[in-house]
């Protein structure tokens, strides 16, 4: 092509694709540092399907597992996200999903299992349905508690990989405590630290989420004095506080899917209708 | 990263599993260059997109099937 007029590669190459689609993001641009987001006016941004080299990325493994294969294809499929670890967690779903309906069509086919039966079913999801479901919730980001509004913001990509790493390693300690060569007692020591580690893990994950504290006196941003309030302040407070981010957070999951089971499957013992949440793995997400 | 939460042998077996889907969409792109003559690099062929490959596919056959009506000598 270009080259072979030229005789050196096109830097201009990478834009060749067209978007497939316009997307808005549930977080509406918000939450985004500066420079991590290239705002359009309209608040539609624009998406183009995988190169050949995205896919590849999507097939490693280590890559895959780090976060940084996530974040190589979104920046080439979203060029308007300019820093991917950056993105604020609720719109995550709706970019892979967009990006996956640009590459590859609107619909996906998942495998469910029947209950009971244990039959497996092959299953067609609309993807621009569940956009479409995602796209229009809104993120509420106060919580008034007591004398306080708590003013909070998702996670990043960033911080959302980091926790999950780090959860995953504490886990992997107490599954296998029961197999190493200690005594009771090391395995109590040992169980006990990861204990803690995890502990402090969703106080930090709380510390990270919360923006800003206001009274009717001052309002504070200082991410020490709001650690500091967090580690001193009581259970309630807490509570209320991780509450109010969990229900966000289950705001922007994906709607289980609803069947309808046959009248051969209803003899057989399945309930007449059931649900099954949908979860999107590399073996059916990007094919 | 749910990868992660499956027994170490599942995890070696779905590495594997990626390793040849790799080969194999290297594959594609690597015939796909050969049929189109000449005129498309592998460098091009790494920018585009799934769609732009069926297309592209479906040219190497209609041009395949062409030449077997004709009795065109195809290489």
């Amino acid at each position: 092509m270009s080259e072979m007029q030229s005789g050196t590669p096109n830097p201009l190459k990478k834009y060749f694709r067209q978007p497939k689609i316009y997307i808005p993001l549930p977080s509406k641009g918000n939450f985004y540092p500066q420079g991590a987001l290239d705002k359009t006016e309209n608040g539609q941004y624009p998406v183009y399907p995988m190169t050949a080299r995205d896919e590849i990325m999507m097939k490693t493994p280590d890559a895959l597992v780090n976060g940084e294969t996530t974040v190589q294809v979104i920046q080439s499929c979203m060029p308007n996200i300019k820093d991917a670890w950056k993105i604020p967690v609720i719109d995550l779903d709706v970019i892979l999903i967009a990006i996956r309906l640009a590459t590859y069509g609107e619909t996906m086919d998942i495998e469910l299992e029947t209950p009971v039966t244990k039959e497996k079913k092959s299953y067609e999801l609309n993807l621009s349905g569940m956009l479409d479901q995602l796209s229009t919730v809104n993120y509420n980001n106060q919580v008034q508690i007591d004398e306080f509004k708590v003013f909070i913001k998702p996670l990043t990509y960033q911080e959302f990989t980091k926790t999950t790493l780090k959860t995953y390693e504490e886990q992997k300690i107490f599954k296998t405590l029961n197999n190493i060569n200690l005594s009771e007692e090391e395995k109590l020591v040992t169980f006990n630290d990861s204990f803690k580690k995890l502990t402090d893990l969703a106080i930090v994950t709380l510390e990270h989420s919360i923006l800003r504290i206001e009274t009717d006196e001052f309002s504070v941003t200082d991410q020490n004095h709001i650690k500091e309030f967090v580690d001193n302040s009581d259970k309630d407070f807490f509570k209320k506080v991780l509450n109010h981010i969990e229900a966000e957070k289950d705001k922007f999951t994906i709607q289980p899917l609803k069947v309808e089971s046959t009248k051969e499957e209803i003899e057989a013992g399945v309930p007449a209708s059931y649900e099954i949440p949908i979860t999107f793995d590399q073996s059916n997400f990007f094919v | 990263m749910r990868v992660l939460s499956l027994p170490y042998e599942q995890i070696l077996k779905e590495a594997k599993n990626l390793d040849n889907e790799v080969k194999q969409i290297k594959l594609n792109l690597l015939k796909l260059c050969w049929h189109m003559r000449g005129s498309v690099t592998m460098d091009d062929m790494f920018v585009t997109s799934h769609e732009d490959r069926e297309i592209m596919s479906k040219i190497v056959e209609d041009n395949i099937e062409t030449t077997k009506k004709t009795g065109l000598p195809f290489f």
